[in-house]
C-alpha cells in the first residue's frame, strides 16, 4: 500500500487497483489466487510468507501467464527445482541465509546442535548448515526435528543441554522460535550457548520479549542500522506514521515486491505478461539497498546484500531488537557469492 | 400435470437445475468457475457425509479422513503412475473404500460419543502422518503440479466434476430408498429394536460408513484435479468439521440439505472474505445462531412456512394395497403339538442381586403362555435373556429344539422368536406403514439390497398392510411415528413383532399404559394372534391374563414360583403370598398393634395437600384425568391401583417433574402447580421414587449429604432410624442391595425438611425380612410426616395407611378408610384386579 | 548425563501432563453434568491467557492467576446461560456444534481484540532461574506450575468430594432429576458448572502463558490433548483424567526424546489403542445416556 502512495496511487494516469485476499493454507490460497487470475483478471500478485502456500499457486501463476512476485517465502525450490517464468522470488534461500551467518557463527566453535522444524523447509536448511559445516570440518553433535507447532521445547533444550554444543542452529521459525527462545531463557541458557536460526522475523522476537531474545541471525533488512538508504529510511518512517510500529523485514519485502511490479508497468508502460517479465529479468533496482539489487534472469531469485544482525545486550524500545554486525557478502565481493550458481541449482526454467 | 410438478420437484431435477445454475450465477456475483466447481465438490463431500449423519444417525468427524487420503492418492496416481484423471479418481475411490473397511471395523464397535471422539483421534493421526511424511504428501508444503489432460479448461472440468457429482447424487438417492437404506433409518432412531426385527446393525452401519466414505473420497479426488494439488490441511481437525458444518447448515434431514449447505458454505466463506479479515466471526456466530433457531438447518426452516414440516428422508407416498392379498400365508403356522421353547436352569447375576434363579420353563406350541410376578420379579431380565439381548450366566434356551443360548438377538429373530417391548420401542422419524415394512423385510432375501426400490416387494408390502390390519393401524400408515399416540404405538410395536413372521411371540407387558377400551382391543389381539403363533406374555393385569393364557407361571425374587394351567395357579398359596402378603396367606387378621393410624379419623380436618382435577401426562399422551385427591396434615394416605394407572405419573406430577396440564396442586394453601421440582421440595414435599435412584457414584453418607438442608434430619437421626445404614456409611450407592438402597432413599428423602413424604413402590423387590424393616420403619414416621404411598402390596399399603384412594384410568375411582377396607374386600379385588 | 537427561524429561513430562489434566478436568466435569462436549474449552483456555497478558501490567505475575480465570468464568457464565441453556435435553450434537460455533467466534475475536501475532509473556522474575538437583535439571517456573497445577487440583478434588456443591454435581452427573428433586436448583448449578470448568482451562491458559507464547493458535494446542486425556481416563472421571494427562505428557515427552517425528501423532495412536481395548477409557464407567 505505502509502495502504491509511492506512485501516487496511479500509472499513466490509470489508478492502480490493489485486491487483496487472504492466504490461509495452500488450498485456500490457491483458490483465492485462482480468483485474482479469472475474475479479477489482475496485471499482477505478489506476496505471500507460507513456502507451501506459494508453492500451490505458483502453477497457476505459469498457467495464466501472470507475474507473481513472492515476497516471504523461503523454500529452495521456488527459484529452484520448481521454478518457473512467470515467478520472481523476494525473500532469501536457505543457501544464502546459511551463507550469511556460518561466518560470523563459526568462530564459537565447530561443534554444533540443530534443531530443525520436521518439514521441507527446516529439513532444506539443516541440509545446508550441515554441509557448510561438514565442508570446514566441522562436528553435528545431534538434530532434532521438531513437529511444526511444537509448543515445548524444554524436552529437545535438555539434549542440547546434555551435549554443550558450541552453536546452537535453529530451523524454526514464527511462534515455534518465540516458544523455544522462551523455554531457552527459563532453562536459564540465554547467553551461554550461542544460538542462531535460518530466520529472523521480527514479529516473533517482539512476542517472545526482551529477556528471552538472543542469538545471531541472518535477515534480509532491517529498519535501524547505517546499511539503510534514504530510500528505505523513507519507508520505515511512513510504516511508522500509518501503523504506529516500526516496520518488520517481512513489511519491507511485500513493500520491494509491490514496488517492483508498479515500476515494471510505469517504465515499459504496459500490462503485458511478457513485457513487465522482461523489464524484470533485467532491470536493476537502484536505492532500496545500497548496491543495486535485481531479480537474476536465469532462475529470478532477487539478488541483494544480506545483514547479519545480532540481538541487542540491552534493548531500548518494544521493537529495536537488532544490531546490525556486517552485511554479506563484503563490499569486495559480488552479490551473487551467497548464492547458488547455475551448477548449484536445480532451476531449469526452460525446462519447466 | 400433477406428475410434472412432482417431477419439477425431485431431487435430481433440482440437483440438475442447481448444477446448471452454479457455473453462471456465481461468476455474477463475483465468483469463479473453479470456485463454483467447489462448491459441486463440496456438495457430494456432505451428500455422501450425510448418509452417515441424517441416514445412519453417526456423529464422525472422520470424514475429512477419507476426503484428504483420496485426494492424496489421486494426486500421486496422476503424478506417479498415469496422468488420466479419471483413472486417478477411480484409484482413489477404490483404496478409500479398502481404507474404509479397515477403519470402520475398528471404530464401529463404539457408540455415541466414543465413536465421534474415535473418529477425531483417527482424523487427527492420518494428518499427523500425512503432515510429517514428506517424502510421499509432501509434507505442509502438499502436492503440487497435478495436471488434468482433457481437462484443463475450468468450464471442462467444471463439467465432468458435475456429472460425476449428479450421477453420484443420483445412485445415493436410489440407495437410500433402498431395502438398506430404510434399515440404516431404523438404526438411527431405535438400533435394538433394528437388531430385534433380525437385522445385525453393526454390518449395516459398516456398509454405510463404507460407502459414505467411497463417495467422500470421490469428492476428495475429483477436489485434486480442481486445485490440481493435495494438502493436509484438509484433514485436520478444524477441517474436520466442515462436512458436519454444511450439512446442519442445510439441513441433515433432507436429502438436498448437504447442498445447499455447500452453496452456502462456501459462498458465505468467499464473500465474507472479501468483506473483512475476521470473517470468522461472523460465520461463528451464524452458526452459534442455526443451531439455536434452526437446528434443522436452512431446508427445516424453509419447511417450517411450505411443505410438509418435518424431515423428508421417506417419501410420503404409500405403495398400494396389492390386491390380492386375501390369503393368509400359513407356511409358518406353528405346529400343534410339541415344546416349542424350552429354558433350562437360566441363572442371571447384577452385582449382589440376582435377577434370575435358576429358571425352568417351557412353552408348548400353539399356546399362550402367561407369565407373571410382581414389579422386580426377574420378569423382564427373563425376556432379555430369552430375547438375547442379555446373556446368562448358566443354563441353556431350546428353540424348537434347537440350541439358541448363544445367539445374538437378530439370528433368533430369524429364526422366529420376535419379542416386543415394555417400553415400547418404535422408530420415531419413520412412517408407520415403512416401519412395519422394514420388519417384514427382515427375512426376505433382498432385504439388504441396495439397488432395489424399498417399494418394489410386492410381497412384503402385502405382509406389512396384513400386520397393520391386524393391529387396526392400516388408516394411520401414512403418519408420522413420532405423532402417534401412546396406545398406538403399543399396538404399532406389535405391529412390527408381527410383521417378523414370527413362529413365536415375545410379548413384553402389551397392555402397559393403556385405557380400558385398549386393553381390550390389544387383548383380542393377543387372542386372535394365538391363533397362528405361540406367545409368550409378560403382563401385570392378572384377570387378562389369567383369561388369556392357556399356562401361568409366576415370578418372584429371580424365581419360577408356580407353573401350571391358570385356575390352579392364581390360588397357589406361594403366588398369593407373593402378591398380597404374608399375612394375607395366612389368613391372619391385620396386626393392629402395627397399625394405630387406623384409629384416626377417615380425613383430616385440614388437608396438607389436594390435587383438584388434575390432568397430566407425557407427551402425547395424557395418562392422568379429573384427579382430585387430598392428604392431610400428618396423615398417611395410600395410593392403590394396578400397574399403569398412573400412580407414579401422580407424583411427578406433585414433584413437578410432569407439567400440569389441567386443574391445580395446593399445598399448605399454596398454588404449586407451575412450580419446578427443586422449588417444590424446598416447600417440603420430598419423595422416595420408583427404582430408588440412588447416586451410584456417591458414598451411603454423600447420597444423604447431597440432599441435607437446615431443618431437616441429620446423619444421626437417620442412622437412629436405619442402623444398617451406618456400617455401610461408606460404601458406594451402587454397591449396596435393593434393601439397603430403599433405606437410604427413605433416610435421604428426609434430610430435606419434610412435610409431605411421597413413597413410591417402597416394598417393590424386597425380601421379606427387609420388608419388614421397612415397615417398621416407615411406621415410624407415621404422625411425624404427612405420607403419600404408592404399593402393590396392597396388605402392606393397608397396615400402613389410615386412608386409601384407587386410582382407575387416571382417575380416582374409590376412597375409604382402610378400617373399612379389608384386603379381601370385594371393591378391591375388582379394582385391582387380584 | 543420561539419567540426568531422561529424569528431567520425565518432570517435563509431568508438567506438561499436569497442564493437561487442568484443561481436561474442566473438558470432564462440563461433560460429565451437562453431557455436552465443549469444543470451545481451547478458546476458553486462550481467553485465560490473553486476559492474564492484558492484566498483568496491573495485578503482576501471581495476581493474574486468580484475577484471569475470574474473568473467564464470569464468560463462560454468560455463554451457558445465553448459548448451551437452550439446547439441554436435546441431540448432542447439537451442542457439539454450538461450541464449535462458539470456539471459531472467540478464537476470531481474540485475533480482533489483540491481533494475530504473538505477545511476550515472561514467568515472574521470582521464578526465572532454574534447580539443578542429583539428575533433575529444571526451571523453577516449571516446577512452579507443577506445584500449583497439584495445589489446583488437590483443591477440586476436595471440592468434589467434600463440599456440598461437589456432591451435587457428583450426584447430579448420574441423575440430575433425582437431584432437582432433593432441592437443587439444576440450571443454576449448570451454569455454575460450567463457569468453573472454563475457570480451570482459563487457570491453565496463564500457567502456560510463559512456557508457550500468547498467540491465537495456543487454543489449538490445548484443545486436542484435553480431549485425548479425557477419553484415554474416561469420561467424567477425575481420577481418569489425572492418570491418562500423566500418561500423555511423559509419552509426548519420552517420543520427543527418541522419535521426536512421531511426538505429534503419538497421543492419538494411545488414544486409539486404549479406546478400542477399553472402551470407556481407562477409568469410565457406564454412562447409558452417553452410548
Amino acid at each position: 500500500m505505502l509502495a502504491v502512495q509511492d506512485f501516487g496511487g496511479q500509472i499513466d494516469g490509470r489508478p492502480v487497483k490493489v485486491i487483496w485476499y487472504d492466504e490461509n493454507g495452500p488450498q485456500t490460497t490457491q483458490q483465492n489466487m485462482q480468483k485474482l487470475v479469472e475474475q479479477d483478471h489482475v496485471v499482477g500478485v505478489t506476496g505471500g510468507i507460507s513456502s507451501g502456500d506459494m508453492l500451490a499457486v505458483m502453477p497457476i501463476a505459469k498457467r495464466s501467464q501472470t507475474p507473481l512476485i513472492v515476497t516471504g517465502a523461503n523454500a529452495t525450490q521456488i527459484t529452484g527445482a520448481d521454478c518457473n517464468r512467470y515467478t520472481f522470488r523476494v525473500d532469501l534461500p536457505n543457501y544464502t541465509t546459511t551463507r550469511t551467518v556460518y561466518p560470523s557463527l563459526t568462530k564459537h566453535g565447530k561443534n554444533w546442535y540443530f534443531i530443525s522444524a520436521s518439514y521441507a523447509w527446516g529439513i532444506d536448511g539443516y541440509k545446508q548448515m550441515k554441509g557448510l559445516l561438514d565442508a570446514h570440518g566441522g562436528k553435528v553433535l545431534g538434530a532434532d526435528k521438531t513437529p511444526l507447532g511444537t509448543s515445548d521445547f524444554s524436552s529437545y533444550i535438555l539434549k542440547v543441554v546434555s551435549k554443550q554444543p558450541d552453536v546452537l542452529f535453529l530451523g524454526i521459525g514464527g511462534s515455534d522460535l518465540t516458544n523455544f527462545l522462551k523455554q531457552f531463557h527459563q532453562m536459564g541458557l540465554t547467553g551461554k550457548i550461542p544460538v542462531s536460526a535460518l530466520v529472523a522475523n521480527d514479529t516473533d522476537f517482539w512476542a517472545a520479549g526482551k529477556e528471552d531474545a538472543t542469538g545471531v541471525y541472518p535477515k534480509i533488512w532491517n529498519y535501524t542500522g547505517d546499511q539503510n538508504t534514504a530510500k528505505s529510511l523513507a519507508f520505515a518512517k511512513a510504516f511508522q506514521n500509518k501503523f504506529g510500529k516500526p516496520p518488520e523485514s517481512e513489511a519491507w519485502q511485500d513493500y520491494f515486491g509491490m514496488s517492483a511490479l508498479l515500476t515494471a508497468i510505469k517504465q515499459t508502460g504496459s500490462t503485458d505478461s511478457n513485457k513487465l517479465i522482461n523489464f524484470l529479468e533485467n532491470h536493476k533496482f537502484e536505492g532500496y539497498k545500497k548496491r543495486p539489487i535485481y531479480f537474476r534472469k536465469w532462475d529470478h531469485q532477487l539478488i541483494q546484500s544480506t545483514l547479519v544482525a545480532k540481538v541487542r545486550k540491552s534493548i531500548p524500545d518494544r521493537y529495536n531488537y537488532f544490531k546490525i554486525d556486517s552485511v554479506q557478502p563484503a563490499a569486495n565481493k559480488p552479490l551473487e557469492s551467497i548464492y547458488p550458481d547455475q551448477s548449484e541449482s536445480n532451476c531449469h526454467m526452460n525446462a519447466n | 400435470m400433477s406428475s410434472l410438478a412432482s417431477g419439477a420437484k425431485h431431487p435430481l431435477t433440482v440437483l440438475a437445475v442447481v448444477l446448471g445454475l452454479l457455473p453462471v450465477v456465481m461468476p455474477m456475483l463475483g465468483s469463479t468457475m473453479s470456485l463454483a466447481a467447489q462448491v459441486a465438490i463440496y456438495a457430494l463431500y456432505a451428500i455422501g457425509f450425510n448418509l452417515l449423519l441424517g441416514y445412519t444417525g453417526l456423529v464422525s468427524f472422520g470424514a475429512s479422513l477419507f476426503f484428504g487420503f483420496a485426494s492424496y492418492v489421486a494426486g500421486l496416481t496422476a503424478l506417479h503412475i498415469w496422468a488420466n484423471p479419471i483413472f486417478a479418481i477411480l484409484v482413489a475411490v477404490a483404496l478409500t473404500t479398502i481404507l474404509s473397511v479397515f477403519v470402520g471395523l475398528l471404530i464401529l464397535r463404539r457408540k455415541g460419543i466414543y465413536f465421534a471422539l474415535l473418529t477425531l483421534a483417527f482424523t487427527q493421526l492420518f494428518y499427523e502422518i500425512a503432515f510429517h511424511w514428506t517424502d510421499v504428501t509432501g509434507g505442509e508444503n502438499g502436492l503440487q503440479g497435478v495436471t488434468r489432460p482433457g481437462f484443463s479448461d475450468p468450464l471442462a472440468y467444471y463439467v465432468l466434476t458435475a456429472v460425476i457429482v449428479w450421477l453420484t447424487s443420483a445412485l445415493m438417492l436410489r440407495v437410500v430408498h433402498s431395502p438398506f437404506g430404510r434399515v440404516l433409518q431404523i438404526i438411527r432412531d431405535d438400533e435394538r429394536r433394528a437388531l430385534a426385527m433380525g437385522y445385525n446393525p453393526h454390518r449395516y452401519k459398516l456398509g454405510a460408513f463404507v460407502m459414505s466414505s467411497a463417495v467422500v473420497g470421490l469428492a476428495g479426488a475429483l477436489l485434486t484435479f480442481l486445485i490440481r494439488g493435495a494438502y493436509a490441511e484438509n484433514m485436520n481437525w478444524q477441517h474436520a468439521g466442515d462436512p458436519v458444518l454444511m450439512t446442519v447448515l442445510g439441513g441433515m434431514h433432507h436429502f438436498l440439505g448437504p447442498l445447499w449447505g455447500a452453496i452456502l458454505y462456501i459462498n458465505l466463506q468467499d464473500q465474507l472474505s472479501v468483506v473483512t479479515q475476521h470473517w470468522w466471526l461472523i460465520f461463528g456466530a451464524l452458526l452459534m445462531a442455526v443451531v439455536l433457531l434452526s437446528p434443522e438447518g436452512l431446508s427445516g426452516l424453509v419447511r417450517r412456512f411450505i411443505g410438509p414440516g418435518r424431515w423428508t428422508l421417506t417419501r410420503d407416498r404409500l405403495p398400494a394395497r396389492p390386491t390380492s392379498s386375501a390369503n393368509r400365508p400359513t407356511n409358518n403356522k406353528s405346529p400343534a403339538t410339541g415344546t416349542m421353547l424350552e429354558v433350562q436352569s437360566l441363572s442371571k447375576r447384577f452385582g449382589r442381586i440376582v435377577t434370575a434363579d435358576c429358571i425352568n420353563l417351557a412353552v408348548a406350541s400353539g399356546s399362550i403362555h402367561g407369565i407373571l410376578g410382581p414389579n422386580g420379579a426377574g420378569k423382564t431380565t427373563f425376556f432379555n435373556m430369552l430375547s438375547g439381548l442379555l446373556a446368562p450366566d448358566e443354563g441353556t434356551i431350546l428353540f424348537n429344539g434347537r440350541d439358541i443360548t448363544q445367539l445374538s438377538t437378530d439370528k433368533r429373530a430369524m429364526l422366529g422368536l420376535v419379542r416386543s417391548f415394555q417400553v415400547v420401542s418404535v422408530p420415531d422419524n419413520l412412517t408407520v406403514f415403512e416401519v412395519v415394512r422394514v420388519a417384514a423385510q427382515a427375512k426376505h432375501s433382498k432385504r439388504a439390497a441396495l439397488w432395489a426400490n424399498a417399494y418394489a416387494f410386492d410381497a412384503l408390502i402385502a405382509d406389512a398392510w396384513r400386520a397393520l390390519d391386524d393391529v387396526g393401524l392400516a388408516d394411520k400408515a401414512g403418519e408420522i411415528i413420532s405423532s402417534l399416540p401412546h396406545g398406538e404405538k403399543r399396538l404399532l410395536d406389535i405391529a412390527i413383532a408381527l410383521a417378523g413372521q414370527p413362529s413365536m411371540l415375545l410379548l413384553d407387558e402389551p397392555l402397559a399404559g393403556l385405557a380400558d377400551a385398549e386393553r381390550e382391543t390389544v387383548s383380542q389381539l393377543i387372542r386372535r394372534l394365538a391363533r397362528d403363533h405361540t406367545v409368550l406374555l409378560v403382563e401385570h393385569d392378572i384377570d387378562r391374563v389369567v383369561s388369556l393364557s392357556d399356562r401361568i407361571s409366576v415370578f418372584h425374587q429371580g424365581k419360577v414360583i408356580a407353573d401350571g394351567p391358570p385356575d390352579e395357579v392364581v390360588n397357589h398359596p406361594e403366588v398369593v403370598e407373593a402378591y398380597l402378603g404374608k399375612q394375607q396367606a395366612d389368613h391372619q387378621a391385620p396386626n393392629k398393634a402395627h397399625a394405630p393410624g387406623r384409629s384416626s379419623p377417615p380425613k383430616a380436618t385440614q388437608p396438607l395437600i389436594s390435587l383438584e382435577g388434575i390432568a397430566s401426562g407425557y407427551d402425547g399422551s395424557r395418562v392422568l384425568n379429573e384427579l382430585s385427591m387430598d392428604v392431610g396434615v400428618g396423615e398417611t394416605v395410600a395410593l392403590l391401583g394396578r400397574n399403569g394407572v398412573g400412580k407414579t405419573t401422580t407424583l411427578s406430577t406433585v414433584m413437578g417433574i410432569l407439567p400440569v396440564a389441567a386443574g391445580r396442586i395446593r399445598f399448605d394453601n399454596k398454588d404449586i402447580s407451575a412450580l419446578p421440582a427443586y422449588a417444590v421440595n424446598r416447600l417440603g414435599i420430598s419423595i422416595v421414587p420408583q427404582g430408588r435412584r440412588i447416586f451410584p457414584n456417591l458414598t451411603v453418607d454423600d447420597n444423604l449429604r447431597v440432599a441435607q438442608r437446615r431443618g431437616g434430619w441429620s446423619l444421626d437421626d437417620a442412622y437412629a432410624l436405619f442402623p444398617k445404614l451406618k456400617t455401610l456409611a461408606a460404601s458406594t450407592g451402587g454397591n449396596l442391595s435393593g434393601g439397603e438402597q430403599q433405606m437410604l432413599a427413605i433416610a435421604r428423602a428426609l434430610m430435606a425438611p419434610t412435610r409431605l413424604l411421597l413413597l413410591d413402590e417402597p416394598f417393590e423387590g424386597l425380601a421379606p425380612a427387609i420388608v419388614a424393616e421397612v415397615v417398621e420403619a416407615v411406621a415410624k414416621l407415621r404422625g411425624q410426616v404427612a405420607i403419600l404411598i404408592v404399593e402393590q402390596r396392597v396388605d402392606l399399603a393397608l397396615q400402613i395407611a389410615s386412608r386409601a384412594y384407587v386410582m382407575v384410568n387416571g382417575s380416582i375411582a374409590l376412597t375409604a378408610s382402610t378400617s373399612e377396607l379389608g384386603a379381601n374386600d370385594e371393591r378391591l379385588s375388582r379394582l385391582l384386579g387380584v | 548425563m543420561d539419567a540426568m537427561l531422561l529424569t528431567s524429561q520425565l518432570i517435563n513430562g509431568l508438567v506438561l501432563g499436569f497442564l493437561f489434566v487442568l484443561i481436561a478436568v474442566g473438558l470432564s466435569i462440563i461433560f460429565g453434568m451437562l453431557g455436552i462436549v465443549n469444543f470451545a474449552h481451547g478458546a476458553f483456555f486462550a481467553l485465560g491467557a490473553y486476559v492474564a497478558w492484558t492484566l498483568k501490567p496491573y495485578v503482576g505475575g501471581v495476581g493474574v492467576l486468580f484475577l484471569a480465570p475470574l474473568v473467564v468464568f464470569g464468560i463462560g457464565l454468560v455463554a451457558e446461560r445465553l448459548l448451551l441453556r437452550p439446547l439441554y435435553n436435546k441431540e448432542p450434537l447439537l451442542g457439539l456444534l454450538l461450541t464449535f460455533g462458539l470456539a471459531l467466534f472467540i478464537e476470531e475475536a481474540i485475533r480482533t481484540i489483540w491481533g494475530s501475532i504473538g505477545h511476550p509473556y515472561d514467568a515472574p522474575a521470582f521464578l526465572s532461574g532454574f534447580i539443578h538437583y542429583g539428575p533433575v535439571f529444571v526451571t523453577q517456573y516449571r516446577l512452579a506450575v507443577l506445584t500449583v497445577t497439584i495445589v489446583v487440583l488437590i483443591a477440586v478434588w476436595f471440592f468434589l468430594e467434600k463440599t456440598r456443591f461437589g456432591r451435587i454435581i457428583r450426584a447430579g452427573s448420574r441423575d440430575g432429576e433425582m437431584v432437582n428433586m432433593l432441592g437443587v436448583n439444576l440450571s443454576r448449578v449448570f451454569m455454575l458448572v460450567f463457569g468453573l470448568g472454563t475457570a480451570l482451562a482459563g487457570m491453565a491458559g496463564v500457567l502456560a502463558a510463559p512456557l508457550w507464547s500468547v498467540v491465537p493458535s495456543i487454543s489449538e494446542q490445548a484443545i486436542m490433548p484435553a480431549f485425548v486425556v479425557v477419553t484415554i481416563g474416561g469420561l467424567g472421571s477425575l481420577r481418569g483424567a489425572i492418570v491418562s494427562g500423566l500418561l500423555v505428557g511423559v509419552s509426548v515427552a519420552m517420543t520427543i526424546q527418541f522419535w521426536p517425528a512421531a511426538s505429534g501423532a503419538v497421543m492419538y495412536l494411545l488414544m486409539v489403542a486404549v479406546l478400542l481395548v477399553r472402551p470407556r477409557g481407562l477409568f469410565g464407567e457406564t454412562w447409558e445416556r452417553f452410548e
